[in-house]
């Protein structure tokens, strides 16, 4: 699983950046991406739901980090040197979507995407749009307005 | 181009739209000033009026035009005298300017609108109605003028799209000239004038012939519409006096303005010019109030025009004969313009006509008035009017701005550090400074929304036929423009209310000896850096008993609940949404649902309201505003190393009680901890647990976060409340003592960082302590908002980004008490839980007691343990013998001594009344009596007894009972001092052990009070005492002093161990089977005696009852336990 998907060399069809939540390799589509960030100096909110790192100050903007591998029902995300923010923008609000490592970015011939398993390393195929697959590895593909549902 | 996107139009809106906004009030000045015409006053309505009909003439508006004609024709004839402004004139007038109003919102449906009531109505005025007082009536006006307005109308009809119109500054007579005309003129090099001139002073007077003198005029230039003011002119000659005749005169000319007055002779005051951009200017250079009176670019003017008749429009020559003005002539191309300008306004209209159903703009608009009106005061302004000054200095700032960062990037390149603290203190200064300039620019004066109060009280006063004055204070108090436009409703609301349910009608005013005049009082003014708005009636107040009753009879509260509030607490209930005080519900307000939604309105303003009321005086309500939403003061605090911000608006104040005080401060009600603060309990919330953060401390030693484990604020440290004397606390007690025998160094719990910060905060009429760990700076704060996964978290109102980046979340304290199940109502009703707890917890630890309340003189309150009572007697004076220096009572065929407290105690002498209460009490075998007065009351209370205070001879100690501090009686203290005879063959036949001293007696009570007193009755009879607090205690003081105690006098109801668990203990070892046993209760139940029987207590006694007591001690000690 810790492999790097190769870079296909078809025509690609979507540039899906990838990274880990927790173990499982997840992509996303690059356009949804508008920066990737290490700001780590969070505000707990306490009482928010269990999945809300806290709340960061973006160049003057406020913005909501959820922890990514906590969402989609694993254990929660340890800080490191490697943990990056992916932060999108979803229903016109910034969020932040704190991952454990961030990877490649791969250009995924649609021939090579296929729907999504039941379950993609322990999380809930609900969360993927489809499965990218590479010689060695899968990548899911997440459904970020999906995933940022809030409850 | 649609008509929509017309710049004209909106510049047209938007200048009715400001006429309009002062309409109003000013119509209520007319009408207040009567008969004493204020002419400037009529004119600026007459003009504003004016200035819209011409513009909608322009416009094609016609019912628009329509509509202010008449209004128009009445301001004149108001302004001529020949009306007197009657309510029911202004009455017209102001629904015909609402319906005005309406018609402007809605502009594009305005032609479809059906305004012939208002025509009708406003025609009956201008008919005759209502013109019955005026005073100079001229001789042929009326019919007249209505001839002049029908052909005026006519005339405007269709002619306005090609045609500009002038006016004078004061609104006088508008002239009509083509566009062409003008451009042509100018074009020659032409400058265009009003002229107003006065035939007679400038003609007559000067030897010219009014002919002459307008052959002369043509000769130099081109009349292009001349007047004479007829109004003027009638009104003078009724008179005889031919004073003026003013000559209104609309001249191109090549002149040039010093030139022009020069050459006729005519005051340069009198001549105006009309310049290339529309506006028109005195030559004089004078400043006018309004220059730019009509600005109106005829952009839609496309179809050609004829010669433009420059002879002038006289619609009538009367009474100058001589003026040589040539008739006015309507030609027939002027019909064609009109007929075809007309069509081309219909085929614009038609298109809009089928979109929009036409809106209801009936005359009765007062019922509907409260909704439609706010959206047209406060409702689509979408663009803003700003000094232009404000604007420069703006822009100056702007460019300061870019200088500073110039130089804070230029010392960071060069990397001079003192160079960029310099940029770095002027950018900091110009920001705030720009700040303030950007926020003045949303400041808009409060006026603005009570400019319109005078009329909605008006109307419904006049409607509720009430007497109401308004008074308005502070209208230039400025505030944020959102600010401005949201309260608008909430205090429009709250007016209502005064007028309709506070204020009373004249009647009843005059009955409760009121001036009939009620008085609404609006106020507005700054404190501490907040908009403080009142809104005050001296109407009929509040009553909070009715209003709790009320919200008990919906149901909105519980009786109990209502029982404890206080009344401030009952006034502010009729917040509670579901709340109407109205007896019937009225159009007007109060169909219950007002209140509460004035309250979350100002809520989501971060406002606070607060009432005030005391019946048949008035009532007070109060509002505080902050003056922007989007910059804050707050107080940061900090609590678990996160810091937090909190609104000024919530802040009351900030405390911080010492480490040493907290124990004397704090105090556990219940569950519940308060803190004292200036006599009033205060509820304390510590934000750690309502927003469940875990409770830390820095170790002031180690300077290392640890865990806070401590449960309560107080905890282990506080003095125990002595209601809540119970077996924790008393563990807790041997925990300490176990803890002071063995120290563990300096107590942190001591050290200066261990100061508890509380911060008083209020959101409306409630006040709460929140607990937090560190108190910071006050900011200015920008809020932003939270993400919608953190909607749901209450406690926030946003968030905010501190100087150092990081963000800091803003709390909500209204939300915060709730979440701590802390809202007003709910603090009260858990008040009374808490109490109520507090008493059952007080209950299970305190022996009950049954007291006899009595009193000796009027305020003061004594009570004896009933027990120890045996009758009440009532008695007459009459009755009491004087006799050898005692007073006596024959009472039961024998002589009952008489005693007073006052005899013995220092207390208030006994009334002298003609009825007496006698209390016998049996002293040492002896009946005596006690003289009382009522009422008298038995009471089974607990009650905590304080020996300290009050304690004094004859009397024992203090309580609180039923409010009143009332003092236990000693009636033994009392019998001994006065007749220690008595007493003494009890004293000589002391008991004594076998080895002569006086025995030990172990008193066992846990109450200080009962055990003192016990302790007391052992010494005076000369035994030696040992104390013990409970029974584990007397156990440990029985094995280590077994040889001592000769007998055990003991509580029933005691923590740790109980009067029967030690008694059993005894009687369960043989070694002490010799030691007596009696108990002391307060209340000797039968099965209570059982029990103690079974487990071995010899004798119940009752406390206090030191006679009996003491008996049986001697008796045990005398014989030893008997069986």
């Amino acid at each position: 699983m810790k492999e790097k998907p190769r870079t296909d060399a078809n025509h690609a069809t979507l540039e899906l950046a990838t990274f880990y939540v927790g173990d499982a390799l997840c992509g996303m589509n690059i356009l949804k991406i508008q920066e990737i960030n290490k700001l780590m100096e969070m505000t707990k909110v306490p009482q928010a739901p269990a999945y809300v790192m806290g709340i960061l100050n973006l160049r003057g903007q406020i913005v909501t980090i959820v922890d990514l591998a906590k969402k989609l029902g694993l254990s929660s995300t340890e800080l490191t040197d490697k943990s990056r923010n992916i932060i999108v923008n979803s229903k016109g609000e910034h969020i932040g979507l704190m991952t454990s490592r961030i990877s490649d970015v791969v250009q995924a011939g649609s021939d090579k995407i296929e729907p999504p398993p039941a379950n993609i390393g322990g999380v809930q195929g609900r969360y993927f749009t489809g499965v990218y697959k590479t010689e060695k590895s899968l990548v899911g593909i997440l459904d970020v307005e999906e995933v940022l549902v809030d409850e | 181009m649609t008509i929509e996107n017309d710049e004209t139009l909106q510049i047209y809106l938007e200048e009715s739209r400001e006429h309009l906004a002062d309409i109003e009030n000013d119509f209520l000045a007319i009408e207040r000033a009567g008969a004493e015409i204020d002419e400037e006053l009529v004119n600026k309505v007459y003009r504003a009026a004016h200035s819209i009909k011409g513009g909608a003439g322009f416009m094609g508006l016609t019912i628009i035009k329509d509509l202010t004609h008449e209004m128009e024709n009445i301001l004149g004839k108001i302004r001529s005298r020949e009306l007197v402004p009657n309510p029911e004139i202004v009455n017209i007038l102001l629904m015909a300017s609402d319906a005005l109003k309406n018609l402007i919102e809605d502009v594009f449906n305005s032609n479809d609108v059906d305004i012939s009531d208002h025509i009708d109505a406003l025609k009956a005025i201008a008919g005759g109605f209502g013109v019955d007082k005026t005073q100079t009536v001229p001789v042929l006006t009326p019919p007249r003028e209505e001839k002049q307005a029908i052909e005026e109308a006519t005339d405007y009809q269709g002619s306005e799209a090609h045609m500009i119109r002038v006016s004078f500054p004061d609104g006088r007579y508008v002239f009509s000239a083509s566009q062409e005309d003008l451009s042509m003129a100018r074009d020659e090099g032409k400058r265009i004038y009003l002229i107003d001139m006065d035939l007679m002073r400038d003609v007559q007077l000067k030897g010219k012939n009014p002919r002459e003198f307008t052959e002369e005029m043509q000769a130099c230039g081109v009349i292009l519409d001349s007047s004479i003011d007829i109004e003027s002119v009638g009104a003078i000659n009724s008179d005889g006096d031919a004073g003026s005749i003013p000559f209104l005169v609309f001249y191109a000319t090549i002149l040039k303005p010093n030139d022009i007055n020069k050459l006729f002779e005519i005051d340069e005051g009198d001549i105006y010019e009309f310049a290339e951009d529309m506006s028109v200017r005195p030559i004089a250079g004078s400043v006018q109030d309004n220059p730019a009176l009509f600005k109106l670019k005829d952009t839609a003017c496309s179809v050609k025009l004829s010669q433009m008749q420059n002879e002038a429009e006289l619609s009538y020559q009367r009474p100058i004969e001589d003026t040589q003005v040539p008739q006015p002539a309507t030609s027939g191309k002027k019909k064609a313009e009109l007929a075809s300008g007309a069509s081309q306004q219909k085929k614009k209209f038609s298109v809009k006509q089928e979109s929009v159903a036409v809106s209801d703009s009936s005359v009765e608009s007062d019922k509907t008035r409260g909704q439609e009106m706010p959206p047209s005061a406060t409702g689509s302004d979408t663009s803003l009017r700003v000094h232009v000054s404000l604007l420069d200095s703006l822009m100056n700032l702007a460019g300061e701005l870019v200088l500073s960062r110039n130089q804070l990037i230029q010392a960071f390149s060069s990397g001079d550090q003192r160079a960029s603290e310099l940029a770095g203190q002027r950018i900091d200064l110009i920001t705030s400074e720009l700040q303030e300039a950007i926020m003045l620019t949303r400041m808009q004066a409060v006026g603005n929304v009570f400019n319109k109060f005078p009329r909605v009280v008006r109307d419904l006063a006049r409607k509720l036929g009430k007497n109401i004055e308004l008074i308005l204070d502070g209208n230039d108090v400025e505030m944020d423009k959102t600010i401005i436009e949201a309260i608008s409703d909430p205090l429009t609301h709250l007016v209502r209310n005064s007028v309709d349910h506070g204020i009373e009608t004249p009647e009843e005013r005059q009955k409760s000896g009121k001036d009939p005049k009620g008085t609404v009082r609006l106020k507005a003014f700054h404190e501490a850096g907040q908009v403080n708005i009142e809104i005050f009636d001296n109407g009929r107040g509040l009553e909070g008993k009715k209003l709790a009753a009320a919200a008990v009879a919906k149901g909105l509260i519980s009786e109990e609940q209502a029982s404890t509030m206080s009344e401030k607490e009952k006034v502010a209930l009729i917040f509670l949404p579901g709340f109407s005080t109205a007896k019937e519900v009225t159009d007007v307000s109060g169909r219950g649902v007002g209140m509460d939604v004035v309250k979350t309105n100002l809520d989501k303003l971060g406002g606070v309201i607060d009432i005030e009321s005391k019946l048949g005086e008035g009532t007070s309500i109060r509002i505080k505003l902050p003056l922007t939403l989007a910059i804050i003061p707050c107080q940061i605090i900090a609590t678990s190393g996160e810091r937090y911000a909190i609104p000024q608006v919530n802040l009351e104040e900030l405390l911080r009680i010492p480490a040493d005080q907290v124990k004397e401060r704090i105090e556990r009600v219940g569950y519940a901890e308060v803190v004292r603060l200036r006599g009033n309990l205060l509820p304390l919330v510590k934000l750690a647990d309502v927003i469940g953060i875990e409770k830390n401390f820095v170790h002031p030693a180690t300077k290392a976060s640890e865990a806070d484990r401590r449960e309560a604020i107080a905890d282990r440290r506080g003095k125990k409340s002595p209601l809540f004397r119970d077996a924790s606390a008393e563990e807790d007690d041997s925990k300490r003592e176990n803890e002071e025998k063995h120290p563990r160094g300096p107590d942190r719990r001591y050290h200066a960082a261990s100061a508890l910060n509380i911060v008083v905060v209020s959101t409306g009429s409630m006040k709460y302590g929140l607990v937090v760990d560190e108190l910071h700076d006050s900011e200015e704060i920008v809020v932003k908002p939270l993400g919608r996964h953190l909607k749901h978290c209450k406690g926030y109102a946003g968030a905010t980004i501190m100087g150092d980046g990081r963000v800091a979340l803003i709390l909500d304290v209204a939300n915060l008490a709730r979440m701590a199940q802390l809202t007003s109502l709910a603090g009260t009703d858990r008040a009374a839980e808490v109490s109520r707890e507090a008493g059952d917890a007080a209950a299970a630890r305190n022996d009950r007691q049954s007291l006899l309340v009595f009193r000796s003189a009027d305020d003061e309150q004594f009570v004896v343990p009933l027990n120890q009572v045996e009758r009440i007697e009532k008695i007459m004076k009459s009755q009491i013998e004087d006799i050898g220096g005692r007073k006596v009572l024959q009472y039961r065929g024998g002589s009952l001594p008489l005693f007073c407290i006052d005899q013995v105690a220092d207390v208030k002498p006994m009334r002298d009344s003609e009825d007496r209460l006698v209390i016998v009490f049996s002293v040492t075998g002896r009946d005596v009596g006690l003289m009382a007065m009522g009422p008298v009351d038995v009471m089974e209370i607990f009650v905590e007894f304080d020996e300290n205070t009050i304690k004094q001879n004859g009397i024992m100690g203090s309580a609180i009972i039923a409010g009143h501090t009332t003092m236990l009686v000693d009636i033994y203290g009392i019998v001994q001092t006065l007749n220690p005879e008595w007493f003494a063959a009890q004293e000589q036949e002391k008991v004594k052990t076998k080895d002569g001293e006086a025995p030990t007696v172990l008193v066992v009570e846990d109450s200080n009070f009962f055990r003192n007193q016990v302790k007391a009755y052992m010494e005076s009879d000369g035994y030696r005492v040992m104390e013990a607090e409970d029974g584990l205690d007397a156990w440990n003081k029985i094995e280590e002093h077994a040889d001592e105690i000769s007998l055990v006098c003991t509580d029933i109801e005691m923590p740790n161990m109980d009067g029967f668990g030690l008694t059993a203990k005894i009687r369960a070892e043989a070694r002490y089977s010799y030691m007596p046993v009696i108990a002391l209760t307060t209340l000797a139940g039968d099965e209570d005696i059982a029990r103690g029987k079974r487990v071995g207590i010899d004798e119940y006694h009752i406390k206090l009852d030191k006679e009996r007591l003491m008996e049986a001690v001697r008796r045990y000690l005398k014989n030893g336990r008997t069986n």
